[in-house]
């Protein structure tokens, strides 16, 4: 892993850190975003049904605590009225009390056997009510208010009124005896129901009311009437307090609580699904943001990775091209200024190794075809055979002391030329090889010319390109000689200034006209293939390996003399 | 690294051994005897356990949200004060459910829901036994003798003739003590006859109107004035003063009830301005409710639940497995 890390690209490792960093920034915000809204979310629905709920809770102990309160006051009456025997006042009080409230439907006080005492209805009345569930509830525990289960009032047969009975077991005075009697407080449904209306609980949300028997009292939606229903089955499980539950898909914040004085529990259920869906709405919309984000920033960072590294790769291959010894392309880029740079001077240095390397290469062609060109002329069988005629002629003689100097000139020449050892030579080196060779020439021209050799002592040791001098000095001889004049001098002289080292070859004869040198001279600049091989090469081998300031020159006067001067700069460092 | 580990794991068991949370639920602190009450109980304190008060707001349904939250934390116990007696179901129900201990305290739950679960329990007096010992004190007042009534039957009728202040219609100590007392003194042989049962709300100063509407419909018929608190006898006897039912003729700042006018005013609870009007001679007699002593047997009850000893050796007898009652004591001149 670390090891390719370790080779990942410049461009690569750009990208690589600004992705893992930016989204590490970018997710960490976005957890953090999300979590603060979401426990946020999640508190406000808490909060909020539970407010509903208790809001709800409140309504309907308020609502009941009246009946409570009316019932409490009535006790007093009764013990009162009772006491007194007066029960046609208390009927008459029952009844007022049912025409001033208007959920109260019945008031009716029985005896402990069941018979009625007092009530607010006096037609339809039966004449015992003992097995009636609400009035076993009373007197089974009488220090409590006890509510039923809705019903039908059954107090008369006149109406089909669906209400709770309240019944509560009370004082009475009988004969100044007391004892315990029944009262009962008959309340209609209606009012109840429209509590529950009045709240609003979103859709499918609903009221649930159970008793402390888990038996189902009321449910906003009807649907509870037979005992089985989702609903009841999670107040159970709640018994008491708050969950947020998923019911047919919907999402429910359930509260139960207890409504005071009735021992009934009073379930809420409020649909959430909005919220909840917004939250998983927000969910899905940070999450989009958040791959967008990551994947702008994908994009960027490429494009900015691209910049920099596009460039380097550029170079790259470039510089593989020089090593493969490409000098001719040039790299051009453009982007970072750093790069651009670095590119130019790469341009600049690839040229300058360009011009070296092809500098080099010339030289090396020239000096292999000057070095084949002087075998090509020393192993020149004419030149060999001439010599060898000549020595034959110096034999026949009996000039033996001329045919020793011959082989020992025509030997020393050979070694010479044949050696490799170096470009460049001393001039004293050189002066005696075109010795060698104007001794072997005299001989064969039967000393039809005579040489001197002149040079200065301070530039014997001075190094000279290797076999430049035999050349001119070839040039004299063939156009120096005129056959009929027996008698023609070659100079070779060589003294140097303070610039330059010159080295003259001159020779008598017939000279050469300007216009003739014009064209020698013309002839030494272009690459042209031409007859004066030996010349042109001399001069263009000066020119490579001294550099411009070098130069051939000639000088002549006709009928006179020809002089070939080689100038060789004095200090100029030697190029590689 | 290992240091620091080992160092962490110290600090978790050391944040184990935090004693244990105890909520103390009161119905609503802003009722001075409960915070009386709440004060002793924390003062007092458990062993190796942090009472801790939770107010109820006077609201069952705040009541209910805490006890929903704390039986989230899976406590060992909660000391519970009712808001409403009758929504002891559910709570219970819910304890249960969570298997934690619940000790209710001054509002007594019905006995079938305390039954629904073993490990309820309720502390507190019996509203029968201050109504039974309040009898004790009238029948003192009047001679102890039931065929033969002392001088404080003005109308030598042989036949008490009472005015009851009742507290809350409805509230279950009001009805008990309304109920029992005139029942205990009809058992004892006593001829009771009650004037009226007015309905002062435990409040002082209702106590104090009701008193004086009282004395101007009855005026000196009254023989005995049986308060279902001292706080309503307190409100009585302000109005006895004002209306002179009950002179300090020689001004020597107590009642001589054998020579100057007095009418025999009795409460329960022994309030400590009751008893100052007690020494005065003003208030015949209380029946007091000693909390501190009741605060003592919750909070033992609740140390021996949390270290799980066996109830049966309970120094208070466990009644039905469930109630643990607490004697009332009588306060007047005779018993100090």
């Amino acid at each position: 892993m670390l090891k390719k890390i370790n080779d990942l690209s410049i461009g690569q490792s750009i990208f690589l850190l600004l992705m893992v960093f930016v989204s590490t920034i970018v997710l960490l915000s976005g957890i953090l975003t999300y979590r603060l809204i979401f426990v946020r979310t999640d508190d406000l629905i808490e909060s909020t049904s539970k407010e509903i709920n208790k809001q709800v809770v409140l309504n309907y102990e308020s609502y009941l605590s009246n009946v409570i309160d009316t019932s409490n006051s009535l006790q007093k009456y009764i013990v009162d009225y009772t006491k007194q025997n007066n029960y046609n006042q208390l009927s008459e009080l029952f009844t007022n009390s049912v025409a001033i409230s208007n959920n109260i439907v019945n008031i009716a006080l029985f005896n402990q056997q069941g018979n009625v005492l007092s009530a607010s209805q006096q037609e339809g009345l039966i004449s015992n009510y003992s097995n009636f569930e609400w009035f076993a509830q009373a007197t089974s525990n009488p220090d409590i208010h006890h509510f039923s289960k809705p019903h039908i009032q059954d107090l008369t047969h006149l109406t089909n009124q669906q209400v709770f009975s309240v019944t509560k077991s009370v004082e009475i005075i009988n004969d100044n005896q007391s004892s315990l009697g029944v009262l009962l407080i008959d309340i209609n449904t209606d009012e109840f129901i429209q509590l529950s209306n009045q709240t609003n609980l979103g859709d499918q949300g609903h009221i649930v009311i159970l008793d402390a028997n888990n038996e189902y009292i009321y449910d906003s939606l009807n649907e509870c009437v037979n005992q089985n229903c989702l609903s009841i089955g999670i107040i159970q499980d709640i018994i008491l307090g708050g969950q947020l539950q998923t019911i047919n898909n919907t999402s429910m914040y359930v509260n139960v609580n207890t409504i005071t004085h009735t021992r009934w529990k009073m379930a809420t259920f409020i649909n959430v699904n909005e919220i909840t869906q917004a939250k998983n709405q927000m969910f899905i919309n940070m999450a989009l943001i958040f791959i967008s984000m990551i994947f702008i920033l994908a994009i960027v960072s490429f494009f900015f990775a691209k910049r920099i590294n596009d460039p380097m790769n550029t170079l790259k291959r470039y510089i593989k091209k020089i090593e493969k010894g490409d000098f001719d392309s040039h790299v051009y880029v453009s982007g970072q200024k750093e790069v651009v740079a670095l590119a130019d001077a790469f341009n600049t240095m690839s040229d300058r190794i360009k011009m070296l390397m092809s500098r080099v290469l010339i030289e090396q062609k020239e000096k292999r075809k000057t070095h084949f060109k002087a075998l090509q002329n020393q192993i020149n069988p004419h030149f060999l055979y001439n010599t060898l005629d000549s020595i034959v002629w110096l034999s026949e003689n009996n000039r033996n002391a001329d045919v020793e100097k011959a082989i020992i000139a025509l030997s020393k020449f050979f070694r010479m030329s044949i050696s490799s050892e170096s470009n460049i030579v001393p001039l004293q080196d050189e002066i005696e090889h075109v010795s060698n060779y104007l001794l072997i020439q005299q001989i064969r021209y039967q000393n039809s010319f005579d040489f001197t050799i002149n040079i200065d002592q301070d530039v014997l040791q001075h190094k000279v390109l290797k076999l430049s001098l035999q050349p001119l000095v070839e040039n004299a001889i063939i156009h120096g000689i005129k056959p009929d004049e027996s008698f023609n001098e070659i100079k070779i002289s060589a003294y140097k200034d303070e610039h330059f080292l010159y080295i003259e070859v001159f020779n008598q004869g017939y000279g050469i006209d300007q216009s003739k040198i014009a064209e020698i001279m013309h002839m030494l600049h272009v690459e042209k293939e031409s007859t004066s091989m030996g010349l042109k090469n001399v001069y263009q081998r000066l020119k490579l390996y001294y550099g411009p300031s070098a130069d051939l020159l000639i000088e002549s006067e006709m009928d006179e003399y020809t002089k070939v001067i080689m100038k060789i700069p004095v200090h100029q460092k030697e190029l590689p | 690294m290992k240091k620091v580990i080992v160092l962490m794991l110290l600090l978790l068991t050391a944040c184990g051994k935090e004693p244990i949370e105890v909520p103390v639920l009161i119905y609503d602190v802003n009722d001075a005897y409960m915070d009386d009450y709440q004060r002793r109980m924390v003062e007092a304190g458990i062993e190796n356990a942090k009472l801790q008060v939770y107010d109820g707001q006077h609201s069952q349904t705040i009541q209910n949200e805490q006890i929903d939250t704390l039986l989230q934390q899976d406590l060992p116990l909660l000391l519970v004060n009712p808001v409403d007696r009758l929504s002891a179901h559910a709570i219970i129900q819910k304890a249960k459910e969570n298997d934690t201990a619940i000790i209710f305290f001054n509002r007594e739950p019905l006995q079938s829901d305390l039954e629904m679960y073993d490990k309820a329990y309720y502390v507190g007096a019996d509203a029968k036994q201050s109504a039974q010992l309040q009898a004790t004190l009238i029948m003192e007042m009047f001679g102890n003798n039931p065929n033969e009534l002392n001088k404080f039957d003005k109308n030598k009728d042989q036949i008490i003739q009472a005015v009851i202040l009742k507290g809350q219609q409805g509230h279950q100590d009001a009805e008990q003590r309304t109920k029992y007392v005139i029942e205990t003194l009809i058992q004892a042989g006593y001829q009771v006859e009650v004037l009226e049962t007015a309905i002062a709300n435990f409040d002082e100063h209702e106590g104090y109107q009701q008193m004086s509407r009282l004395i101007d419909v009855y005026g000196n018929d009254i023989e005995v004035v049986i308060s279902n608190n001292d706080a309503m006898a307190i409100g009585a006897i302000k109005a006895l003063v004002e209306k002179e039912m009950m002179v300090d003729v020689n001004n020597d700042g107590n009642i001589d009830a054998d020579n100057e006018p007095w009418i025999g005013v009795v409460g329960i609870d022994g309030l400590d301005r009751a008893i100052e009007l007690l020494k005065t001679n003003h208030l015949y007699g209380t029946v007091q409710n000693d909390s501190q002593e009741m605060v003592e047997i919750i909070l033992q009850l609740a140390d021996w639940i949390l270290l799980e000893k066996d109830l049966n050796d309970f120094e208070t007898t466990i009644d039905q497995g469930h109630y643990v009652w607490v004697d009332y004591k009588i306060i007047s001149i005779e018993h100090p």
